[in-house]
């Protein structure tokens, strides 16, 4: 059923005009809801990167710390460290394309996967990163990982908006809502 | 209507006019491989009856890294196979293979392949492993992207190479272009213009030129005539410069001809003052289509030579000299001598035409209409 399933999505990603991406399906954001252990609203506060061995050489890796502030699925502590791989030690970079990056003091709504040990701790690799702001009038507003406005909900993984287009990033109080809303439905189920 | 009303409609018909425009341009990495071989030791298991006629998943990947080097100079693939499985990372060694998970770490589900650099000094490219997530079903087919969850290795590829050679994702960073580089890939299965663009920005691109060049000893000849028409006939003033005579001809002929072959001015100016330095490709952006042959404007012409004496001076430590004929017209006559030679002209009459620009006699036609 599972795997009907997820023949399902990439049947309807296909049918919607948005054949793949190279590295990631874009998740819709039910899936990313759905997906998701733990949704949190957090505040990188610390940011650091170190060797580790891996099963076939070495790799670098990046601890970033969070301030939650909320919690909108599953459970986080007050402070929650999650690890990312690749990051700079002295000279050396290691890279994964598309993997977020953190600085201290950025805000964030981040979907977590419940996958032990994955590269990226985020659901849809990149795409479970929604980015905070606040907005001239102190409201906190949404935006996609690389920085689009996020209209609504619909617009999360392969129907994101067109940078080009000027849309007024949805509230964080709004994505709450949705995010809450999908959490119930699907415990409805 | 207020005028401040008529301002706002203008304000919103000048947003909606800047919004509606397509930005072009790829997105880079920030960070390339020394010139040279870029050896991928290809370790892809499997692959037989692809759809494409491709042997197996090796052959389709390796011809994906053959079309990223048609289009490259500086730096191209150079694939290796090597024996089928899990690479090591970390080990400054390039592998393209199949696996369940990422050195240990698990892909996430919908994760179809991945692409790590390792960067030396943040702009130094050292390693690039690319890995295919065993999870998904693969072949090899042009064309559409097929709904029964089969994907097409290649274009994956040809995004994954991309990567390692340092692109970006365009679409990430503001750009609205057509390109195998976007993060979401769709239908397009090949290297669109932006994707080469990318590339040769990085690596630079180029075909040997469909111009031929009057052989050195001419222009040489030209200049020496040069620089007696100039001493005796204008009674110049020295000039000083740190470029000799033969510095001056040489390499303002591969600049001449560096821009006959489609190079922009900084382009032309790089790669001829790269010849210089560090033995660069001699290699031109374009063929030159058919019709007139494109000429710099005289002020580029004279940048590119204040930047040669740059190099004189600085790069190659030459002492300062001096010569009858200034940066100026070095590079006026020089250019116009070739622009007669390129039209037809032998060497005597390109010289005799030149002198006669020089005389007063106006410009001269060309040799061939």
């Amino acid at each position: 059923m599972r795997r009907l399933l997820s023949l399902s999505l990439i049947c309807t990603l296909l049918m919607a005009g948005v054949a793949s991406s190279t590295t990631v399906i874009p998740p819709t954001f039910e899936t990313l809801v759905s997906s998701a252990n733990t949704i949190f609203v957090g505040e990188a506060i610390d940011v650091r990167s170190e060797w580790v061995a891996t099963p076939n050489g070495r790799a670098i890796i990046t601890k970033v710390t969070f301030k939650v502030e909320d919690v909108w699925k599953g459970a986080a502590g007050a402070v929650t460290q999650l690890e990312f791989l690749g990051g700079t030690v002295g000279e050396m970079s290691m890279e994964v394309v598309g993997m977020p990056t953190f600085h201290e003091g950025q805000r964030s709504v981040l979907f977590v996967s419940g996958e032990a040990k994955s590269m990226s701790p985020l659901v849809g690799f990149w795409h479970g990163r929604m980015r905070v702001e606040k907005d001239p009038n102190g409201v906190d507003r949404v935006r996609t990982y690389d920085g689009r406005s996020l209209g609504s909900p619909a617009e999360v993984g392969a129907n994101r908006p067109n940078y080009m287009t000027s849309v007024t990033p949805m509230r964080l109080s709004d994505l709450e809502t949705a995010v809450r809303g999908r959490v119930l439905a699907g415990r409805a189920r | 209507m207020t005028i401040r009303r008529l301002l706002g409609a203008l304000t919103v018909i000048a947003l909606v006019a800047a919004t509606s425009q397509t930005i072009n341009g790829f997105s880079t990495l920030g960070s390339t491989w020394a010139a040279g071989n870029i050896t991928m030791n290809m370790q892809l298991a499997g692959g037989s009856g692809l759809t494409d006629g491709s042997a197996n998943f090796n052959a389709a990947a390796t011809s994906a890294l053959s079309i990223w080097n048609n289009v490259l100079n500086r730096s191209r693939f150079a694939a290796v196979n090597g024996n089928a499985g899990r690479g090591s990372d970390g080990d400054l060694v390039n592998q393209v293979f199949f696996d369940s998970n990422y050195y240990g770490n698990s892909f996430g589900k919908d994760t179809l392949a991945i692409t790590t650099r390792w960067t030396l000094g943040g702009t130094q490219r050292v390693e690039a492993d690319v890995v295919f997530n065993t999870a998904f079903q693969w072949d090899s087919y042009r064309g559409n992207v097929r709904s029964n969850n089969t994907w097409d290795i290649r274009r994956v590829a040809l995004h994954e190479f991309g990567h390692a050679l340092g692109l970006d994702h365009p679409d990430d960073h503001g750009q609205n272009v057509s390109a195998i580089m976007n993060s979401i890939l769709g239908n397009l299965d090949n290297l669109t213009a932006d994707d080469i663009a990318g590339a040769q920005s990085l690596y630079g691109g180029g075909v040997t030129g469909n111009i031929a060049f009057p052989p050195r000893n001419e222009p040489n000849d030209f200049f020496n005539q040069l620089l007696g028409v100039y001493q005796n006939e204008l009674r110049a003033a020295q000039s000083s410069t740190y470029v000799d005579p033969e510095g001056a001809v040489i390499w303002l002929t591969e600049y001449a001809r560096q821009r006959v072959g489609q190079c922009s001015h900084d382009t032309a100016t790089t790669n001829t003052l790269n010849q210089i330095t560090s033995n660069g490709s001699t290699l031109v952006c374009a063929n030159t289509p058919a019709g007139a042959i494109p000429f710099p404007p005289r002020n580029e012409g004279l940048l590119f030579m204040n930047q040669l004496d740059n190099t004189y001076r600085d790069s190659l430590r030459r002492a300062q000299g001096s010569s009858f004929v200034n940066n100026e017209g070095a590079v006026v006559w020089v250019l116009e001598y070739l622009r007669y030679r390129l039209n037809g002209c032998n060497h005597g009459d390109a010289t005799t035409k030149v002198f006669q620009q020089i005389r007063g006699q106006g410009i001269q036609p060309v040799c061939r209409a």
